[in-house]
């Protein structure tokens, strides 16, 4: 296993979107505010459907939100 | 806390006390000599009333509180979350009945084999509720 990890811009692109909530990003892309929390920490990798739709909601591509870092 | 980790610690606190008794009840009958095992279905009938009754309850207030966020449908991490817990608590279900029959080879009573198997399928319950706890206070990741 490679040190690497998922990281994401999730909190910055809710804050470029008129400081989305959780809630609201949650309710477009069926998750719970908590799932979005768990996400934003690194707790919990969605699936990759998943991902497309959170990129979708902000209108940027899968490379934007998630990245894939570290060694 | 999410709804469903709320329902989790309903669950597990409904079953913690409810077969608590139930168990230290048997327990009690046992230490006093031969059971009735026809007494078996009169504890059952109070253990099946009170879950019932902690649970409803439970999640009425529960689910009056924040009603915005009281859904039964889980989402996919919920979903990753129940499957790993049901995985646990199927191999302590396992263990629990292997050890539950092994034991009647060296001493049988048709009121401890049904015990013990009781037993086994409620400490997998209980296991499975604290590791969906668990899954979603510390992530799965």
């Amino acid at each position: 296993m490679s040190g690497k990890r998922l990281t994401n811009t999730i909190r910055v692109l809710r804050f470029h979107a008129g400081e989305m909530t959780q809630g609201e990003l949650g309710e477009r892309v069926g998750l719970t505010r908590q799932t979005i929390a768990a996400i934003e920490q690194g707790k919990y990798s969605p699936t990759l459907e998943t991902a497309f739709r959170i990129a979708d909601v902000f209108g940027v591509t899968l490379e934007e939100v998630f990245r894939w870092t570290g060694d | 806390m999410s709804f469903q980790e709320k329902s989790r610690w309903i669950a597990l606190t409904a079953n913690l006390i409810v077969w608590g008794w139930y168990f230290v009840t048997v327990a009690g009958l046992l230490a006093a000599g031969a059971p009735d095992e026809r007494g078996l279905l009169g504890l059952l009938v109070p253990v099946i009333i009170g879950i019932t009754i902690i649970n409803i309850i439970g999640h009425i207030i529960v689910a009056a509180l924040k009603p915005s966020e009281a859904r039964t449908e889980l989402d996919e991490r919920e979903k990753a979350i129940a499957r790993r817990a049901a995985a646990a608590g199927y191999h302590i279900l396992c263990l629990g009945i292997l050890i539950a029959l092994g034991s009647t080879l060296y001493y049988w009573s048709a009121f401890v084999a049904v015990n013990a198997v009781m037993l086994a399928f409620i400490l997998a319950e209980c296991v499975r509720y604290s590791i969906e706890i668990l899954s979603f206070r510390r992530g799965l990741a």
